[in-house]
């Protein structure tokens, strides 16, 4: 087994690339699947929270009043009194509403009302989302207009039971219940969530190692040595293919097996046959990078086409399988582009294997059956051209071929 | 040297992997982007709630309750340019739940329905759609503008008891009906705060370190002990000190060449707006080039790393860079804003997320002096990676070749 053990020696040497895909790209997907929310729906409705700041400058009854009706609705975030803290709170999302009392403006509010004329403003400014900063928006203008009811009610009132008035008015709460089976989030999308991402770096890190590995045996010289060597020609491609495979299955262990560890609540709602099918369904795909790999293998590529094609290739099929993006939000021409790679089968695979039941019909294990052969189409179309690439490569007049003959006859 | 500044860059053109990953993977990566992020975009755009609701019957109740959805909702004489709540009317509530059912897979669907009962409403709303909370807001903004009607309603009924003659006030019964305007709008920074516009700084982050691959193979063909050309050009009549600079020289000006393509790139196809400050932009280029050709230089030079290694090494490099500039998502971008505040010194020893806050100063802030900082921190970093190539660029002594 001397070719198999040179093999791995070749991807241990080399072993800073599936350290950083395999591995470090793992651990990035399983931060990223950590980062979002996949709790499932409580059954009492709870208001969203937004993140929101209010630079008070006036000081007043009527601005803390402000503060305290914006209590219910998220998060105050302090933020310094300065315009480059302003600018780096909003540019950067760490808040969605900025709201900025001025100086008097309890005063003004008061005079405004009994006057009857128009309400003095309070600049505000929103950041990444507008329906969020209206969220907020909406709950100043609210407390604000209760107040202003209440003055005109009330002339003669003083401020401080109207504010205890307008927060007894502002605690009635409509009834509000969820629509049932709306809910499209669990656990489970976690897991798949994470698998999903795993495309990226199970295909780059793949392609990377298997591509150099092949491209290495490929060469010339070093295939010519090969060849008159007493190993037969079987034996040798054998213990290649041994070893590209040996490292495919090393890859698929370790990320599924992260998954395993890094997802109990999902495993735990998974049956262990949706459990197998979604193991199965990435051992499936790892075989598309696998011929890959190959692929550049035999067309010589070297280190930096490999790490370069692995690293795009993967980011690009990644991307347009759904890992980063959801595909229901992407234009239609670019979901039916996405049908014609092995990413889109892949993802379909995974989501619908993960959420069989404890006893799966035949018609979803067809189902995933019939993504897991789409898969293979690609594996064996891509392993057919390698043959034929490599078929070709032999004949060019730098490794003897028949280009060469012909040069020598001539 | 300017036939070494050519023949350089000639060469270097022509290695197929130094194109990829300067200019071929910025551009992917940017028309990636663009893809994903253009509904991302939109739907942060979005002003308005979609909502049903069952027509009201036709007493008081149900008719002050349609007015005050006509106001919300922006009919004839509203003020507001965009209404916060779209509105559908059906008949019935099984007819409402069924369009809120059959829409749920809309770009926008609606956030629920309302039906009113006994006079008051009841909101029924749709569940968590995403992980991500996108859409997350729509049904809290529709329970709230249901508990104004609510609370406006209670006031109503608060001063039946006790103070009947308020309403009799016009002014008060245009309060109620009307929703306060209190607020304005203003615009704090120089460019409007977009959430993704931050993902393409740190994309030219990335693309920019990437530009490292070059400097590695420039130097690869400058080493005696590496390639034959390195053995030929140590041993030709040009003095080391001019062939270095000419090919340190030429990488520059191939990372900056192929950096100015994707910006005009970004810039007129996927339309992103750097503030108006496109010359800003070009100078944070350049040296951001140059930090990638010393990065280059500066990974060549390490000892016992196999030289097919090395470009494994700066991919490695980049990307955990990249990870702390916040360009795999809103998760590491959180991450990075987090690691940002609580470990400045982090941020300020990554290049990554220098060339990144550098575009951000660019495009949100008023003033030039933080660009100005980041640029001398970027410049400081330059000669920090030439200081340590120093060895590896000298001219060495070999007892054979």
């Amino acid at each position: 087994m001397q070719v198999f053990k040179c093999a791995l020696n070749v991807i241990f040497r080399n072993k800073i690339f599936p350290l950083v895909y395999i591995v470090g790209l793992s651990f990035m997907g399983l931060f990223m699947a950590w980062s979002f929310d996949f709790g499932s729906q409580s059954s009492e409705f709870e208001l969203a929270r937004a993140d929101y700041a209010v630079v008070d400058r006036d000081q007043s009854q009527l601005s803390h009043g402000i503060i305290d009706a914006l209590n219910l609705s998220g998060e105050r975030v302090e933020v310094a009194d300065d315009i480059r803290a302003f600018q780096d709170a909003v540019a950067k999302g760490e808040i969605d509403y900025l709201l900025i009392i001025p100086h008097g403006y309890q005063a003004s509010f008061e005079k405004a009302v009994q006057e009857q004329a128009a309400l003095p403003m309070m600049d505000m400014a929103f950041s990444f989302n507008s329906l969020e900063g209206r969220f907020v928006n909406e709950q100043v203008e609210n407390y604000l207009g209760i107040m202003q009811s209440l003055m005109l009610a009330y002339p003669d009132a003083s401020l401080d039971k109207l504010t205890t008035d307008a927060q007894e008015i502002l605690s009635d709460r409509v009834s509000v219940s969820f629509i049932e089976s709306t809910s499209k989030v669990s656990a489970i999308d976690q897991l798949t969530f994470y698998l999903q991402w795993s495309t990226y770096s199970l295909f780059a890190g793949i392609v990377v190692c298997v591509g150099m590995l092949c491209s290495t045996f490929s060469r010339v010289d070093v295939r010519r040595r090969n060849l008159v060597s007493p190993l037969s020609y079987l034996s040798y491609n054998a213990q290649l293919a041994l070893s590209c495979l040996m490292f495919v299955l090393i890859a698929w262990a370790w990320t599924f097996m992260l998954a395993v560890v890094a997802f109990p609540a999902a495993i735990e709602q998974m049956g262990a046959i949706a459990l197998v099918w979604c193991a199965l369904s990435v051992l499936v795909f790892c075989l598309i990078p696998l011929a890959v790999g190959y692929l550049l293998g035999q067309m010589g590529a070297a280190d930096i086409m490999c790490n370069a094609v692995g690293n795009i290739v993967g980011l690009v099929l990644s991307f347009l399988g759904g890992a980063w993006i959801s595909l229901e939000l992407l234009a239609p021409e670019i979901r039916a582009f996405a049908q014609w790679l092995p990413c889109y089968w892949y993802n379909d695979a995974c989501s619908q294997a993960a959420h069989f039941g404890a006893n799966p019909s035949s018609q979803e294990l067809f189902a995933v059956a019939q993504d897991w052969a789409v898969m293979l189409l690609f594996t064996l179309a891509l392993f057919g051209v390698s043959l034929l690439i490599g078929r070709l490569r032999t004949q060019t007049m730098q490794a003897g071929g028949n280009a060469a003959a012909t040069v020598v006859v001539r | 040297m300017l036939i070494t500044v050519r023949y350089t860059l000639m060469n270097l053109i022509r290695t197929p992997g130094i194109l990829i990953w300067t200019l071929v993977f910025p551009l992917i990566l940017s028309t990636v982007f663009v893809a994903m992020f253009s509904s991302i975009e939109k739907m942060a755009g979005e002003q308005s709630v979609r909502v049903v609701v069952v027509t009201p019957e036709q007493t008081d109740e149900g008719a002050s309750f349609e007015a005050f959805l006509d106001a919300v909702g922006g009919s004839e004489g509203s003020s507001e340019e965009t209404p916060l709540l779209d509105i559908t009317y059906v008949d019935t509530e099984d007819e409402a739940r069924a369009l809120v059912n059959d829409h749920l897979q809309d770009d926008q669907p609606f956030a629920g329905y309302v039906v009113l009962k006994e006079g008051l409403p009841e909101v029924y709303v749709i569940g968590k759609q995403s992980a991500d909370g996108m859409g997350s807001v729509a049904p809290s903004i529709l329970s709230l503008i249901m508990d104004s009607y609510r609370e406006r309603r209670a006031l109503v009924g608060q001063l039946i008891d006790e103070n009947p003659s308020a309403l009799a006030d016009p002014v008060f019964i245009q309060s109620l009906s009307e929703q306060a305007k209190v607020t304005q709008q203003v615009q704090l920074t120089v460019h409007h705060p977009q959430e993704t516009i931050r993902f393409y700084f740190a994309l030219l982050g990335m693309a920019s370190l990437f530009g490292g691959s070059v400097g590695i193979v420039a130097i690869q063909l400058l080493k005696p002990n590496i390639s034959s050309l390195g053995a030929r050009r140590a041993i030709g009549a040009m003095t080391h000190a001019k062939t270095v600079a000419g090919t340190i020289f030429a990488c520059w000006m191939l990372c900056f060449a192929c950096l100015c393509v994707t910006f005009m790139y970004l810039r007129f196809v996927a339309q992103i707006d750097f503030g108006g400050r496109d010359l800003a932009a070009l100078i944070v280029l350049a040296l951001s080039s140059l930090l990638a050709t010393a990065l280059g230089c500066a990974i060549s030079s390490i000892p016992k790393i196999p030289e097919d290694g090395k470009s494994g090494l700066l991919t490695g490099i980049v990307c955990f860079a990249s990870l702390f500039a916040g360009l795999y998502g809103q998760p590491t971008m959180e991450l990075a804003d987090a690691v940002a505040k609580t470990a400045p010194v982090l941020e300020l020893i990554n290049p990554a997320a220098q060339i990144s806050q550098s575009f951000y100063s660019i495009t949100y802030y008023d003033s030039y002096e933080p660009l100005i900082g980041h640029l001398v921190i970027l410049m400081a970093m330059t000669l920090v990676f030439f200081a340590l190539s120093v060895q590896s660029l000298r001219r060495q002594r070999y007892a054979s070749l």
